[in-house]
Order: C-alpha cells, then structure tokens, then sequence
C-alpha cells in the first residue's frame, strides 16, 4: 500500500498528480474530435509549433506556460488561415509551419546555454517541476476549454459532421474550426508540461483512438477517453516517481500499450473478435436478414431438368 | 409591437408572390464562369428540378441558392431579403459525399439538427422539437432507426433521414441536391409523396438532378460546348411543367 500513499507525501506528487489528471480529461474530451475529424497530424504540428514560444520564455526567464500560450494561438490562428481557404486538410502547408517552428526554436537555442535537463523537461515533459501557479493555470485553462467544448458540442457534431448542411443553416463552420485549433492550441499549452512537446498529442489522440474501438457514440467516447487518460496518467506517474524514469514517457507508453491491448482484444472492434466472428461456425445456422432469389432470362438455361 | 412587425411581414410575403427569386445570377469559381444571368421568379407551392448533364452546374446552381457559394454578380432574393439573411426558412440537403458519414450521430441527432435555426443553437430541445423530430421519422418510416448510428444505415436510409431533417426545420424552401441518387423505389416514393405534400402546402422545392424528373417546372441547364436538343425535354412539357428562364 506505501508503493501508493508514499508519494502523496511529496508535495510536488500531489500538484504533478493534480495537473496531469486535469490535462488527461481536457486532452481526451477534444481528442474525441480530433481523432473523430482525423485531423491528428494538425493537432502534433500545433504542438510542435509551441516550441520557439516556449524557448524564448525560457530565456527570458518567463512563465513557460506563457510563452507555449502565445506561439499556441499564434500558430492556431496561421494553420486556421491557411486550411480555412477552402477548408483543406491541407498536410503540405501544416508540414511547412510546423517544422519552421520547430527549426526557430532550434536555432534560438543553438548559441545560448541551456542545461540538458531544462531542454528534456520542455520536450519530454517534467510534471513534477509543476509550481502551484503551473496547476492553477492548468485548472483554470483546463475548464475553459472543458466549458467551451461542452457548451458549443451541437455545434462541433454539426460542423464536423455535414459542414454544407451547417453552413446552409447559417453556422459559422470556418470561424467554429479556427475555434477548435484554438481550444487544441491552448490544450496542448497546457498540457506540454507534464508530457511535453513531443508527446503531447498523444495525450490527445491515443485514449481517444483506444476508446472509439469500445463505442460507437460520441458522448462514450470522449467520457472512456478521459478516463483512460487519467488513469494511464496516474500510473505513468506513479511508475515514473518509483523507477526514477521520465514520467512523461512512461504515460505515453502506458496509453499506447492499453491502445494496442484494445486494437487486438476490444468487444466488437478488436482483431481478435473479429477473427473469432470468421471462424464462428454458428453463424452459417443464424436467421439471415436477407435471401436472393435468382432469376434468369435466358430460357435455354432456365431449368435445367427440363431437357 | 411584435404582432405589428409579424402583420407586416406577413403582408410582405403576400405581396411577394413569387418569393424565390433569382436575378442576374453569375457564379464562377475563381476566373471560371460556371453560370451568368440567371433569372428566375418561383412562386409558393412551385416544384423546380433542375437538369443537365454533368459539369453544368446544376448543383453549383443549388448550392448558390442555398447561399454556400458566394456570387459574382446578381441576388437571390427570399421574400424580398436576400437569402442569405433567410436561412432559417431554407433547408439544404447535400449531396451523400458532402457529409462525414463515419462521425458518430444518430438518426434521431440529425433530424434535430433541423430544429437548431428555429430554436437557436445553444438551446437545449424542447417538448415541440421532439414531437416535430417524432413526426418527421414516422412521415419518412424511419421511427424504427431513430437510435441507429447512421453509419450503419443503408444510402436509402440516410437519405431519409435528412430527408426528415429538412421536414423536421419546417423551412418555406427545400433544396435537394440529387436526393434520388442511389436510392431504394420505397425511398424514392415516400421522397415523390413528400414533394406532393410540400407543393400541397405551399412551399418551394428545388432539386438538382441527373435523370429522374417528377412534373413541375424545369431549370434546364446546357453546357455550352455541347447545347442539349429542346426536344429531349419536351414530353415533359407536356405533363404540365413550365419553362424558367436559363443561361449560361
């Protein structure tokens, strides 16, 4: 039992506990969208993106968080403009902004000091370096992101799900899907912390790519994605703090190997049952929804006992 | 002071009496004229299908009306609004590429969304959007699948589903884009009683198509390159539909 009370001693266990569950259920509610979208390359590159903003906070000595927020909606806005233009999913130009980013922040870093550990932290996440005001604001964002996504859901399904039919009703689709960038711009700001910038997609995409193979609903969808985020969350922190290996990693590990686990053995959706169903017997004995009857109009070959 | 403004606009929509109306139309995407001059007056209770072959802009034209195109030069005019100010009183149903199929909604979820311009979008759904939302997935047969993803239904099934969905909004203007393509005959009737039904109760139906036409009034489309002989439409003519203007 002390493998689990132990850390709840430490403080800074406590707040990194705090955050990560907070950004697991954030990233898993509009990874449901990102991954129902299939717009999960887009929400990497905004994550990528942050990454000069963050650099040069650091070197100013600035809130991080700050300096993510600030290239986060930077950079939500440039991709929004860009795929806004006739609503292309365009891969080419978010391939291009994002890797600029990306080489920007390389090339800030390139001819100042910066200690291996603070470069590991903002890339591969450091959640027990959360301050108590990094957790304030990761509440704070959180549930502003949470509320938006709850209040404006009709409007995401509708959007998402017939952009003609929604725009003919008058529904801002464009303006809605700059929204979305937005809302996964400041997930992924608030989010880099505890797994960092390369990782943090998978926060968003992997519990929600696990949960669609266990439901077909949306509402399900995103409330297992939450939860299996917390939960690999939890224990990637909890096998980080004990084993002295990078928390961040280890959620992201512990995430994919539940997705992998579901790919192959979920209820409806997963390899296995679907092999199973193939080989099943019973079903050739089953009432089937339909019979074909043949008729052919060639009279020579009509009956053939006739002959 | 609201029933004054209601009076008066009740007696704006008498006075038009062809309350769709197209003029001057021009669509072109970037420097490609698609369509120039279109000039069109659709009273109440009017059936226009619109025809041609492929690449005429038949659908272009639909989604024009339908204010998902922006025009390069003329109006269209809902009531004597511009129709983009009217959407409320026009329901779209797109084409089966246009819609994300594999997102998960129910067959219920999308015939509410026809209540969302009345009701507002934010709103939750009230005892009258449900009543509305039951009645139109029995008028279609379809009360059976309300809970059903609908990316489980067959074509046919979807169909009707936002064929439910543009009953279910109670709009004065139905747009169609090829709702008989790839269809059911139970589909494709319960759809031709339907169109009776709407032109019984006065409202406008416009629907793009590629080979089926049910009587009513024609928006015939030509290519340029390759004009379509008069007489290939003729014996519809004859079935009591009328001519509207066209161009290219």
């Amino acid at each position: 039992m002390s493998t689990l009370t132990d850390p709840l001693s430490d403080p800074a266990f406590v707040r990194a506990l705090f955050d990560v569950v907070a950004v697991a259920i954030v990233a898993g509610v509009i990874g449901t969208f990102i991954v129902l979208r299939g717009i999960g390359f887009l929400g990497d590159a905004l994550a990528h993106s942050i990454f000069p903003g963050v650099v040069i906070a650091f070197l100013m000595g600035a809130n991080l968080l700050v300096g993510a927020l600030v290239a986060g909606m930077a950079a939500a806005a440039l991709m929004g403009l860009l795929t806004a233009n006739a609503r292309v999913r365009d891969n080419t130009s978010i391939g291009v902004i994002f890797t600029a980013a990306f080489a920007l922040g390389v090339v800030v870093l390139s001819n100042r000091s910066i200690g291996v550990d603070q470069l590991e932290g903002i890339l591969f996440g450091d959640p027990l370096a959360a301050k108590a005001a990094d957790v304030a604001m990761t509440l704070t964002i959180g549930c502003a992101v949470l509320a938006a996504m709850i209040g404006l859901r009709r409007l995401f399904v509708m959007a998402s799900f017939d952009p003609s039919g929604a725009r003919a009703m008058g529904l801002p689709v464009v303006a809605l899907d700059v929204l979305l960038l937005a809302l996964t711009a400041l997930t992924v700001v608030v989010a880099f912390k505890a797994v960092g910038d390369i990782l943090v997609i998978s926060l968003m995409i992997t519990p929600a790519a696990t949960a669609r193979l266990f439901t077909d609903r949306l509402l399900p969808t995103a409330l297992v994605a939450a939860g299996l985020g917390s939960a690999a969350s939890i224990a990637g922190l909890y096998l980080g703090y004990h084993q002295s290996v990078s928390p961040g990693g280890t959620i992201v590990l512990i995430a994919t190997s539940v997705f992998f686990s579901a790919w192959l053995a979920a209820p409806r959706h997963g390899l296995v049952a679907g092999l199973l169903a193939r080989r099943d017997r019973s079903l050739l004995r089953s009432e089937p929804e339909a019979v074909a009857e043949v008729i052919l109009a060639s009279p020579e070959i009509r009956d053939p006992h006739e002959r | 002071m609201v029933d004054a403004a209601a009076a008066e606009a009740a007696a704006t929509r008498a006075q038009h009496d062809s309350c769709l109306v197209l003029r001057d139309v021009t669509i072109a995407y970037g420097r490609r004229v698609v369509l120039a001059h279109v000039d069109a007056d659709i009273p109440r209770g009017e059936l226009v299908s619109i025809v041609g072959p492929n690449g005429a802009g038949k659908s272009t034209l639909l989604k024009a009306i339908a204010g998902l195109i922006p025009l390069a030069g003329g109006e269209i005019t809902l009531f004597g609004e511009p129709i983009t100010r009217m959407r409320k009183r026009v329901a779209y149903v797109p084409q089966r590429e246009d819609v994300e199929w594999s997102f998960p909604v129910s067959v219920r979820d999308v015939v509410l969304m026809g209540r969302y311009p009345q009701r507002g979008w934010l709103r939750p759904s009230t005892a009258e959007d449900r009543a509305a939302v039951a009645a139109a997935l029995e008028q279609l047969g379809i009360t059976d699948l309300a809970a059903r993803q609908v990316a489980e239904l067959s074509g046919g099934q979807q169909r009707r589903a936002f064929i439910a969905r543009a009953l279910a909004q109670e709009s004065d203007v139905i747009l169609l884009d090829e709702p008989m393509a790839g269809i059911d005959a139970e589909t494709h009737d319960r759809i031709l009683d339907l169109f009776e039904e709407w032109r019984a109760q006065r409202r406008v139906v416009l629907q793009a198509t590629h080979t089926h036409m049910h009587g009513g009034s024609m928006i015939v489309l030509h290519r340029r390159a390759e004009p379509i002989p008069a007489h290939q439409f003729a014996h519809h003519a004859e079935e009591g539909g009328e001519h509207h203007e066209h161009a290219h």
